[in-house]
């Protein structure tokens, strides 16, 4: 046994340390109205926790073709896996109308710097149980995407996530990109967007709420024990939602498979929305010009960086949340092809592999 | 003993009450606490929100076990760092002026070789043997963050909790480095004093540490029982159960003012993050996009504006949070914050908690790590940042009613220390 003791500390009973911890774990229900509300521009509905079953180009090892998700949909009756892309433009104020079908959700605008209230992390604001408007102004041009903050590590593997594109001015063909002759705004033609996703399916059997628990912080027995959600090893790979057979056959899927002619300029959207390291092979040269949703290059924020290019074939590795917007440029017509290898949050371990394609015709 | 940044009072002696009492000479607190080694101890004086102290001209290093609550309460057998004020989770933080002369001198009180070192450099002690003592002079390499850790069986000894931060300051210029790529002087240059980066330049006094590692208690287990842990086997199969920061989690790691920056728009803070644990992390910043101004240690020629990053085991990375008015908050972006926002500010919710200050988290989004022991969500890797005004008042002077952080008089009263002798 050790000489010392080294000490987690006390929270005091009935204290505001002690109401500060349970908002941390259980947090707040929503106000009745969104506060300090501005007019919007554009409006949406989501509806948070809706569950579609996906079909798999393979049998899980119970037998089963088909993995439980739970995405956001939309409220026409939408229900996508990743779910639906919001699209914007910079500079519009946004409202979000959020309903839930099984609460406590939130959504979190990632990338997008809303106020506290806005940006959908519960143990600093609240999470819905009935109904909130978000509303944000999102003024930098850029690739974002928004997710379930509520037991994030389950609700986000399940699927509740999506897109969030915040185009320039000019709307959805250009692009935010170092280029002082044209404002630092470029034209694409063909947009191909790379949610690469993993997923574990002993994950999807587990309840909204599953290993929270309500601990009181200075009783060791009323935390919850063997959860499992340390322990992720993902078995389904999917590219936009377009789950991999194996690692050699190439998706065709249109989600996750671009299109453009020779001459054209592509705009790839590559988001790493799993808990794997990600390495990526494209086969072209690609020139990241931003990352996170921030052009880089461009002033103000952005004249401290500069674009960089990734030699065609040479692997690069992103880690979960991290986003590069990469163009290429292909000259003739033939295919580029596009593999991701996930590795295991130790990198020590391939788990599995896909591999898609853009065909230049 | 040190104290650490809590918001409450408590009692020391609680901790023995889950252990049995008299098996404890001294009972610690985890956090960080800040040692000045070196010439210049005033530069570093008030550095981390930490308690900085000058070490005597040979600081004295232990290595020894203890138990450690993590945030559940599970006692976990470790070994770690002390110095004459007890022991520390992690290492006390060194910090230390470029081209200063250094003296440790390390003592093994355990029953295998340890080792100490300054990872990336040639500084290190080799094998101590048990019992025994080695001096360890050296000149305080180029500014920046480094890692300090015993080398030995790696990564098992650090793994156990062997770990800490030597930070080096350059003895001159507006930046943490000596000669600075000219882009990441010029960020820095520009802090406070341009249109898009109103208020005030960054000042060494705005730092905070995050040091990130992962326990997988198992081993600690294997430890405790003296056995020796053949590296390979756990390199094999390392499932950690607990993710900290600063050798806290949860809650614990999150509202903690050592950890947690906070400050008015325009009040820039430097970020020096390591990873002594064996697993990735993607590190994401709620609020506002951070510079990436050092990656392993070098300053960046182009330095990103991101939301999150990837450190992997023993990575370092150095992050400017620039503190600027979240930009995509809605209605007009001139407005401040104390208008734009009057009803959030005044807000409180059923626990009777305001919405002032304005927190935003920084968490890892390699998401298992916000787990401890499987579950408990979010009682992991996470942190968290303050906005506590607009660039010229505090929202508690604009008549807001914030929830108050403790001053450092509270929390060096609050967190005493307890010698329990058997």
């Amino acid at each position: 046994m050790a000489e010392f003791l080294i000490r987690r500390r006390r929270v005091v009973p009935d204290s505001t340390d002690e109401a500060m911890f349970d908002k941390f774990i259980q947090p707040p229900a929503e106000p009745s109205r969104t506060l300090d509300r501005v007019p919007a521009d554009v409006f949406f509905r989501r509806n948070v926790g809706d569950g579609i079953d996906i079909p798999l180009p393979f049998r899980l090892p119970d037998g089963k073709d088909k993995l439980r998700m739970w995405v956001v949909g939309n409220p026409d009756g939408t229900r996508t896996f990743p779910s639906e892309a919001i699209r914007v433009r910079a500079g519009q104020t946004v409202h979000v109308e959020t309903t839930t079908s099984i609460g406590p959700h939130t959504i979190h605008w990632h990338g997008v710097e809303g106020s506290p209230m806005n940006d959908g992390v519960g143990k600093h604001s609240f999470e819905i149980r009935g109904r909130y408007t978000y509303q944000f102004t999102p003024r930098d041009p850029g690739f974002f995407f928004y997710h379930c903050h509520r037991n994030t590590p389950l609700h986000f593997e399940m699927g509740l996530y999506g897109a969030l594109i915040v185009d320039p001015p000019q709307g959805p063909g250009y692009v935010s990109a170092l280029s002082p002759a044209t404002n630092d705004v470029v034209p694409y033609q063909s947009e191909v967007i790379w949610v690469c996703g993993a997923q574990d399916p002993r994950w999807h059997e587990f309840s909204h709420n599953h290993a929270i628990g309500s601990p009181d912080p200075n009783d060791p027995k009323s935390f919850t024990t063997g959860g499992g959600l340390g322990d992720w090893k993902p078995t389904v790979f999917n590219i936009t939602g377009a789950v991999a057979k194996d690692g050699a056959t190439v998706i065709t899927d249109p989600r996750a498979m671009g299109r453009a002619r020779p001459g054209q300029t592509v705009l790839v959207r590559l988001l790493n929305a799993s808990y794997a390291i990600q390495e990526y092979r494209i086969g072209a040269d690609a020139l990241v010009i931003a990352q996170d949703g921030r052009a880089l290059g461009v002033p103000p924020y952005g004249a401290y960086s500069e674009p960089f290019t990734i030699p065609a074939g040479k692997p690069f590795q992103l880690t979960s949340a991290m986003r590069h917007d990469i163009l290429l440029r292909p000259a003739a017509p033939g295919v580029i092809p596009f593999q991701v290898d996930y590795w295991d949050w130790q990198g020590a371990t391939l788990r599995g592999r896909a591999k898609t394609q853009i065909v230049v015709a | 003993m040190h104290e650490q940044a809590d918001r409450t009072r408590d009692t020391a002696s609680q901790g023995a009450a889950t252990l049995r009492r008299g098996q404890f000479l001294k009972i610690g607190l985890t956090g960080l606490v800040a040692v000045a080694i070196g010439s210049e101890a005033k530069l570093v004086s008030g550095l981390l929100g930490a308690r900085a102290s000058a070490a005597p001209a040979v600081y004295d290093i232990t290595i020894t076990d203890a138990m450690v609550e993590m945030i559940n309460l599970d006692p976990v057998y470790h070994w770690v760092f002390a110095d004459a004020t007890g022991p520390h989770l992690p290492g006390p933080a060194l910090h230390a002026l470029e081209g200063d002369t250094i003296e440790l001198r390390i003592t093994n009180t355990l029953d295998e070789a340890h080792a100490f070192a300054i990872d990336g450099t040639a500084i290190a002690t080799g094998p101590i043997p048990p019992g025994q003592s080695r001096t360890l002079s050296f000149t305080a390499p180029a500014p920046g963050t480094y890692v300090y850790l015993d080398p030995l069986n790696a990564p098992v000894n650090r793994l156990l909790g062997l770990y800490g931060v030597l930070i080096v300051l350059p003895s001159a210029g507006s930046t943490p480095y000596t000669g600075p790529p000219p882009r990441l002087q010029r960020l820095f240059d520009d802090l406070g004093t341009t249109a898009h980066f109103p208020g005030e330049p960054w000042i060494p006094e705005r730092t905070r540490v995050w040091q990130v590692h992962s326990v997988d208690s198992r081993w600690n287990a294997l430890a405790a029982a003296g056995r020796t842990i053949d590296a390979a086997a756990l390199v094999a199969d390392y499932r950690p159960d607990f993710f900290t920061l600063n050798g806290q989690s949860g809650y614990f790691a999150s509202h903690n003012s050592r950890n947690a920056p906070e400050g008015r728009v325009g009040q820039p803070f430097l970020i020096r993050i390591t990873n002594t644990g064996l697993m990735a992390h993607s590190l994401h910043l709620h609020g506002n996009h951070f510079y990436l101004c050092a990656v392993g240690g070098v300053p960046q020629a182009s330095v990103r504006m991101i939301d999150s990053w990837r450190i992997g085991p023993l990575d370092r990375a150095d992050w400017v949070m620039p503190f600027i008015r979240p930009p995509d908050i809605a209605g007009p972006a001139t407005r401040p914050l104390r208008q734009a926002l009057r009803q959030e500010l005044s807000y409180r919710d059923s626990y009777g908690l305001s919405q002032c200050p304005l927190e935003f988290p920084m968490h890892c989004h390699m998401e298992p790590s916000q787990t401890a022991k499987g579950g408990n969500y979010p009682g992991g890797l996470v942190t968290h940042w303050e906005i506590t005004g607009d660039l010229d008042l505090d929202f508690a002077a604009a008549g807001f009613d914030c929830e108050a952080t403790p001053a450092p008089a509270e929390i060096a009263a609050a967190a005493g220390t307890v010698h329990v002798h058997g």
